[in-house]
């Protein structure tokens, strides 16, 4: 995009790079062109999800066998993940090395290899060429010439890795060691919900007619939480006073979040007639209830009692992205499967505290669509300086501000010149 | 001619299609509270896409396993939810019995839901069938279980009231 006179104008305006300029008034202001502009979008898609950032593309638990495979995205790009014939996860992308077909149709299932169906290229397991007809020329004609090797093909590899049995790709060989990447406290949090068996129970496919980040910054919005969701407070379930904390990484953009369980809550006016929809028997020994886990740029955990999800982010537009959801719980304990059933019924597109937040998103891309470069919304909640590693209650909106403060630099924004932003504490060694 | 279900037993699905209609109508007419009724007190109401159904998953979108559940469900959307503002229209066809044992009857149903927001737009918002087991109260059919099978695994915005 070329900068025009009129744009000096704009809350957001562009620099000549095609980057943006954010609201001099600091990271308590998030400028609505970002959730609404196509050049932003591609640009995201370049610089987080094929930057040096590493997308959640599975769990280890849906490829217990060689031979089986899942597909997802990365951002825009469509991927496979393959488990091949040595146990090592594989990683590529959906598209084969000759004109570009997809290779791998079904979304998921067990192969010795890949067949694309267009001119019937062969691959193996990590993607590497295999066979191509007619080569060599048939009836002595034709075919591809000497210079050909069919062992120089490939489906675009991506590099996976795990940690306690979830799975991250990347693209970009400038992404820091995967257990840098999530930092201790995430790293702790997997590992100790992870560190019994796990059983896979489902997925779900959820489309938001919304910019993909609008849900990334809810699922740590502590703001919203009594004030919206309004099933915990009816049915006095969880307080909004409960004790509460946030603990960010990766420049502010991954967040763990996490509320304890509060044994003195007040007692409900309404019960629900079948209790066990809320109740959380927590899984662990510790007091905490609910951990939601946001790992920059493409996935959130929701680790609640025995149901546990992961959302899988799919950004397809600007103003609409989609939501893979895997379900999973304890498989060392029948019970955890009745309770997650239960309990799984908050969750996802129908849930009981999950429903209103892709309401109020969607409402809110169809308002800041009109006119979106001559607004931005207000992230003002306890003070405008950005906490680079933790806010320690509810009443706040720091962790959003850390969040777009790593998001603008990921993206190569400038910072805001003037304004109020406080410079940023450097982080506390650990 | 049997295998066109010529030999179904006509009074059963005669009930069960009237069930059928009186379930779409007390949804359209969003009269929820009445919705619990027309299943019996331990039945389940499931909803679960092909997707999971076809690979042997749990995956259900709702998962209630008695009427107190429906119940909490009518009372959340009244007193506690926000959603989408709609009307919906259940459209149900091809109700047929595609098996009877011991007073249960095994009923299936094609069904599409059309959902018009507050500003008059129509979409399609769902598709899929309704596998039911079905028993006789006093000569009214109750829903044992009703599996909503959909087709349309792939929710756009959310689901709030019952398919
Ligand atoms: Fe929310």
């Amino acid at each position: 995009m070329t900068e025009t006179a009129s744009s000096a104008g704009r809350i957001g305006s562009r620099s000549n790079s095609g980057g943006l300029v954010w609201p001099a008034e600091g990271w308590s202001r998030v400028p609505f062109e970002l959730f609404c502009d196509p050049e932003i979008h591609a640009l995201e898609d370049e610089r987080l999800f094929r930057g040096p950032h590493w997308s959640y593309v599975g769990l280890e638990i849906e490829l217990p066998e060689a031979g089986d495979y899942t597909t997802c995205y990365v951002g825009a790009t469509p991927v496979v993940l393959v488990r091949d014939e040595g146990g090592v996860l594989r990683g590529f992308v959906n598209r084969c090395a000759h004109r570009g077909a997809e290779v791998v149709r079904k979304p998921r299932g067990n192969a010795r290899g890949f067949t694309c169906i267009y001119h019937n290229w062969s691959y193996d397991r990590a993607g590497q060429v295999t066979g191509v007809p007619w080569e060599k020329g048939r009836g002595g004609v034709g075919g591809y010439d000497a210079s050909f090797d069919k062992s120089r093909h490939r489906m675009q590899p991506l590099r996976v890795a795990s940690w306690a049995g979830v799975v991250f790709g990347t693209f970009s060989d400038d992404a820091p060691p995967l257990e840098d990447y999530l930092g201790p406290a995430i790293r702790e949090r997997l590992s100790a919900v992870f560190a019994r068996p796990m059983m896979l129970t489902g997925y779900q496919r959820h489309t938001i007619r919304a910019n993909w980040k609008l849900l990334y910054e809810n699922s740590r919005d502590f703001y919203h939480a009594p004030q919206l969701h309004k099933f915990f407070g009816a049915f006095g379930i969880v307080q909004p006073d409960q004790a509460a904390r946030a603990e960010m990484w990766h420049e502010g953009t991954h967040c763990l979040l996490t509320i304890y369980q509060d044994p003195g809550a007040p007692k409900p006016r309404i019960r629900l007639e079948e209790p066990r929809v809320a109740a959380f028997r927590t899984a662990l020994p510790d007091n905490i209830a609910i951990s939601i886990v946001g790992i920059f740029p493409n996935c959130l955990f929701t680790l609640i009692g025995s149901a546990f999800s992961i959302r899988q982010f799919r950004p397809k537009a600007p103003d609409r992205f989609e939501v893979h959801y895997t379900y999973f719980t304890y498989a060392d304990d029948p019970e955890c499967l009745r309770e997650h059933l239960f309990q799984n019924n908050q969750f996802g597109p129908a849930g009981y505290v999950a429903m209103e937040d892709a309401e109020v998103v969607e409402k809110l891309q169809a308002r800041i669509a009109l006119g979106a470069e001559k607004g931005a919304s207000l992230v003002a909640m306890d003070g405008t300086d950005t906490t680079p590693d933790r806010v320690d209650h509810m009443v706040s909106e720091a962790n959003l501000r850390a969040m777009w403060k790593g998001y603008a630099r990921f993206m190569g924004f400038a910072p805001p010149k003037g304004g109020t932003a406080k410079p940023v504490a450097e982080r506390p060694d650990r | 001619m049997s295998g066109i279900g010529l030999d179904v037993d006509r009074e059963a699905l005669f009930a069960i299609e009237q069930m059928n209609k009186a379930y779409a109508r007390c949804l359209d007419d969003d009269r929820l509270e009445e919705w619990p009724d027309f299943f019996l007190d331990d039945a389940r109401y499931l909803i679960q896409s092909r997707e999971n159904r076809d690979a042997g998953l749990h995956g259900y979108i709702l998962y209630f396993e008695n009427r107190a559940m429906m119940r909490d469900r009518v009372k959340s959307l009244r007193i506690a939810n926000y959603y989408n503002l709609h009307t919906d229209r259940h459209l149900i066809a091809n109700v047929d019995i595609v098996g009877e044992s011991e007073g249960v009857y095994d009923a299936r149903a094609n069904y599409a839901v059309i959902q018009t927001d507050a500003e008059g737009h129509s979409e399609l918002f769902s598709a899929g069938e309704y596998v039911d087991r079905i028993e006789f109260r006093d000569g009214v059919p109750k829903f044992r279980e009703r599996l909503v099978l959909l087709d349309t695994s792939n929710i756009v915005g959310l689901l709030a009231v019952p398919l």
